[in-house]
C-alpha cells in the first residue's frame, strides 16, 4: 500500500515582519523521500519558510504538518526535522565525531550508541577518518559533509538545507551536488533544500518550486517547470527566455491565433501552459528558449519565424550566443551551434516549432 | 641608450651603507626607532623609580631613625622572609584578588548575558550596568562607607527586614571587612569584565545557537557547550586582568578600613604604603614594592602567554 501521509505539509503559511509579508499563504505537499528545492531570487522568503518549518521562526497563520502530525506549535527542539546551515554551524571548539554526536548526546543516546552513530554516518559520507579533527582543520567540502552527518544523526523525518552550497568554489559545488543527491537516495530521506541557483535546483531535484515574493509561482518537476513555465517570471528566472507580448485573436478548434511582432502566431492550445484557457482579446506573452531558435527558415508548417539583424555575437567553445534585433526594437537571445552561425552574418532569419514555445496568459 | 650608474659595490653615493639602511628599515633597528619615544617616556616615568626602588631596597632610610641610614645589602630582603606581616599581607593580597576576580567574573557574565539580547532600552540596559566604571574609586569607597555604617547604613536598614539577620558593623568586624571590602572593589571593577564579555558573546555566530536548539539543547546545555566554550579566550584574559587589578588593588582598602581593623585587611599594597608613610621605613617599603611588582610580573607573564596563544590561534574564538 502507498504511504499517502506527506513527510512535510504545508498549509496557507503565513508569515510578515511588519508591512512586509515574506510568505504569503504558502501551501505545499512533500512525500517522504523526495528532494525538493525551493528555488527564487533573495529576499523571495524562501529561507524563512525553512526556518518556519523547522521551528526557528513562528508563522502568523497557517499549520505545519510533519507525518501527518501538526508540529505549528512545537518548540524547535521537539520537532522531528533537523537543519543544514548555509556557513555549516559547527562547532568550532568540538571535534568531528562530538559535533555529529552532539544531537544524539542531546537525545539521552547512550555514548556507545552515539559513538556507533557517528561511525556509520562518516562512512555514510566518505570521511571515515576525520573524527578526531577539528573543523577548521576541515576544508569547505568536508565540513558541507560533516554537517549534512550532523543534521542526519538524530535520523530526523526531513532534512532542511539552507544554500548549503553557497560558500563553495564551482567544482567543488559541483561535486557536491552530486555527493548530495547520492546521500539523499542511499537514506530515501526527504530532502527541502533552498537556493537561489536554478542549475543546481535543476540538477539535484525531484521538484522544484519556484518561489517570488512570498509565493509559490510554480511547483512541478525541473523539466516542466523548464518546458512549461506558467508566469513571466519563472519563465525569465529558470533559464533564459525571449518574452512576446502578445494579444489572442481567437481562440478555435485546438488553435490560437495570435498577434505577435506585426505577424500572426498559430500555437496549439495545449501550448497555453497557465490560467484557465485563453479567449480572443486576452492578452499574453509567448515564451521561447533561445535553444528552441534555429538559424534558417525551413518548408516545415507549425513554425514561427523571426528576421533581424544580427547585433552581438558571443562564443563559448561548444555554443554561441546571438543578439537578434527585430523591427520592432525587440531583441531575441538565440542559443547556436557554432557550425549553424555563418561568419559575418548580418541579418538572419530563425525559427522555432510551435511546440516548443509556451503562451502564458496575462493576469 | 640610456644606462644607470651605480657605483661598483652597488651602493648610491652619499647614502648609508646597504646593511645599516636595511637594519633601519627593514631590521629590527626599525622596530627599535618606532618604539623610542614610547620607550624614553616610559624609562622615564616607571624605569627610573624602579630603579630607585631597587636601590632603596638596599640600604636602611628611615625618618624614625635618620642617623642609622646607610647601605644594608639584602638585610630587608632577609627581614622580609621572616616577616609574619608581610606574609599575612600577601595572603590577604591573594584572598583579595580570588574574591574580586570570583565576584567581578560572575556578575559581569550574568550581566552580558541578560543585556546581550535585549532590544528595548539595550542603551538603558547596559549603561546601568557601565555606571560603576564612570565613579572615581574614591568616590565608590565613600559611597559603600556610608552603606555599610553599622548604625545608619543602608545595608543594615535592609537587613532589618530579614527575620533572624541583626544589623552588622561590616567594616569594623575582622570576620567580615575583607569580604565587604571585596564587594565594593567587585561593584568597582566589574564593568570591565562585563563590555569584554558583551563584546565575546556578540562575536558567537546565532547559528551555532540555533544549530544547538534544534538539536535539542536546552538553555542551560547551549551555555555549557557553546557560551562558555566560545569565551573561553576572553574569560582567561579577563581573569587575568582582574588578578592583576585585584593584587594592585589600593584607594578602596586604604579609604574604608585604612588596613584595619587590627590589619585584618591589609594587603600588600597597603602594608607597603603603611609601612612608608605611618611606620615611615622607606627602605623596607620598597622592598615590599619590590615583592608586589614580582608578584604582578607573573601575573602579567601570564596575560602575554594567554595573548600569545590567541595570536597563534591556539586561544579559542575571540
Amino acid at each position: 500500500m502507498t504511504d499517502t501521509v506527506p513527510a512535510i505539509e504545508l498549509r496557507n503559511i503565513s508569515k510578515a515582519y511588519g508591512a512586509l509579508r515574506v510568505i504569503d499563504d504558502v501551501s505545499l505537499r512533500v512525500d517522504k523521500g523526495v528532494f525538493i528545492t525551493l528555488l527564487g531570487p533573495s529576499g523571495c522568503g524562501k529561507s524563512t519558510l525553512l526556518r518556519t518549518i523547522v521551528g526557528l521562526s513562528q508563522p502568523d497563520s497557517g499549520a505545519i504538518l510533519v507525518d501527518g502530525q501538526d508540529i505549528t506549535q512545537a518548540a524547535a527542539h521537539n520537532r522531528p526535522v533537523k537543519m543544514v546551515f548555509q556557513d555549516y554551524a559547527l562547532f568550532p571548539h568540538m571535534t568531528v565525531a562530538q559535533n555529529i554526536g552532539f544531537g544524539c548526546e542531546m537525545q539521552g543516546m547512550s555514548r556507545a550508541a552515539t559513538a556507533e552513530r557517528c561511525r556509520e554516518l562518516l562512512e555514510l559520507i566518505r570521511l571515515p577518518d576525520l573524527g578526531g579533527r577539528y573543523p577548521d582543520a576541515l576544508s569547505g567540502g568536508q565540513r558541507q559533509r560533516i554537517a549534512l552527518a550532523r543534521a542526519l544523526a538524530p535520523d530526523p523525518a526531513a532534512l532542511l538545507l539552507d544554500e548549503p552550497l553557497g560558500a563553495l568554489d564551482l567544482k567543488l559545488r559541483q561535486d557536491m551536488q552530486r555527493e548530495l543527491k547520492s546521500i539523499q537516495r542511499r537514506t530515501q530521506k526527504t530532502f527541502v533544500f533552498v537556493t537561489h541557483d536554478q542549475e543546481e535546483a535543476m540538477s539535484m531535484s525531484d521538484l522544484v518550486a519556484v518561489m517570488n515574493k512570498g509565493r509559490i509561482e510554480q511547483l512541478d518537476t525541473p523539466q516542466n517547470i523548464y518546458a512549461n513555465p506558467v508566469s513571466e517570471f519563472v519563465a525569465s528566472f529558470v533559464g533564459a527566455a525571449n518574452l512576446f507580448p502578445a494579444r489572442v485573436a481567437a481562440v478555435e478548434g485546438g488553435k490560437a491565433r495570435l498577434e505577435v511582432e506585426g505577424s500572426e502566431w498559430v500555437v496549439p492550445t495545449h501550448r497555453i501552459t497557465s490560467g484557465d484557457g485563453l479567449k480572443a482579446g486576452d492578452g499574453a506573452t509567448v515564451v521561447i528558449r533561445p535553444e528552441a531558435l534555429t538559424a534558417g527558415a525551413s518548408r516545415a508548417t507549425n513554425r514561427i519565424r523571426l528576421t533581424g539583424k544580427v547585433t552581438e555575437q558571443t562564443f563559448f567553445g561548444d555554443r554561441v550566443h546571438l543578439h537578434l534585433s527585430l523591427a520592432s526594437g525587440q531583441s531575441v537571445l538565440i542559443d547556436a551551434r557554432p557550425q549553424a552561425v555563418q561568419a559575418g552574418t548580418e541579418e538572419m532569419t530563425v525559427e522555432c516549432a510551435t511546440e516548443d514555445l509556451a503562451v502564458i496568459a496575462n493576469g | 641608450m640610456t644606462t644607470l650608474s651605480h657605483s661598483q659595490d652597488g651602493k648610491r653615493p652619499g647614502n648609508p651603507p646597504g646593511r645599516l639602511r636595511r637594519f633601519m628599515t627593514e631590521g629590527p633597528g626599525f622596530a627599535v626607532l618606532m618604539l623610542l619615544p614610547a620607550l624614553l617616556v616610559l624609562g622615564f616615568v616607571i624605569g627610573l623609580p624602579m630603579i630607585k626602588a631597587v636601590i632603596l631596597s638596599f640600604d636602611t632610610i628611615t625618618l624614625r631613625r635618620p642617623a642609622a641610614a646607610g647601605t644594608i645589602g639584602l638585610h630587608n630582603y632577609s627581614r622580609l622572609l621572616s616577616d609574619p606581616d608581610a606574609w599575612g599581607a600577601v595572603l590577604r593580597s591573594a584572598l583579595y584578588m580570588l574574591g574580586t576576580v570570583a565576584g567581578s567574573v560572575s556578575l559581569a557574565l550574568g550581566a552580558a548575558l541578560l543585556t546581550h539580547r535585549v532590544i528595548r532600552l539595550r542603551a538603558l540596559a547596559r549603561l546601568t550596568f557601565l555606571l560603576p566604571w564612570t565613579v572615581p574609586a574614591v568616590v565608590t569607597a565613600l559611597v559603600w562607607g556610608v552603606m555599610y555604617d553599622g548604625n545608619f547604613g543602608v545595608i543594615n536598614r535592609l537587613l532589618d527586614v530579614v527575620p533572624f539577620v541583626s544589623g552588622h558593623d561590616w567594616l569594623i568586624d575582622r570576620q567580615t571587612a575583607l569580604f565587604a571590602l571585596i564587594i565594593a572593589q567587585v561593584w568597582n571593577e566589574f564593568p570591565v569584565a562585563y563590555i569584554f564579555f558583551l563584546a565575546g558573546l556578540h562575536s558567537i555566530p546565532e547559528e551555532l545557537y540555533e544549530a544547538a536548539k534544534i538539536d535539542r539543547a536546552g538553555a542551560f546545555a547551549q551555555f555549557r557547550f557553546i557560551t562558555l566554550p566560545q569565551l573561553r579566550y576572553i574569560i582567561a584574559v579577563i581573569v587575568i586582568l582582574l588578578m592583576i587589578l585585584g593584587f594592585k588593588a589600593f584607594p578602596i582598602i586604604f579609604i574604608l578600613t585604612g588596613g584595619g581593623p587590627a590589619g585584618a585587611t591589609e594587603t600588600l599594597t597597603v602594608l607597603t604604603y603603611n609601612t612608608a608613610f605611618r611606620s615611615l621605613d622607606f627602605s623596607y617599603s620598597a622592598t615590599l614594592g619590590i615583592l608586589a611588582v614580582l608578584v604582578s610580573l607573573v601575573l602579567v607573564l601570564g596575560y602575554l602567554r594567554v595573548m600569545a596563544r590567541a595570536d597563534t590561534g591556539k586561544g579559542g574564538a575571540v
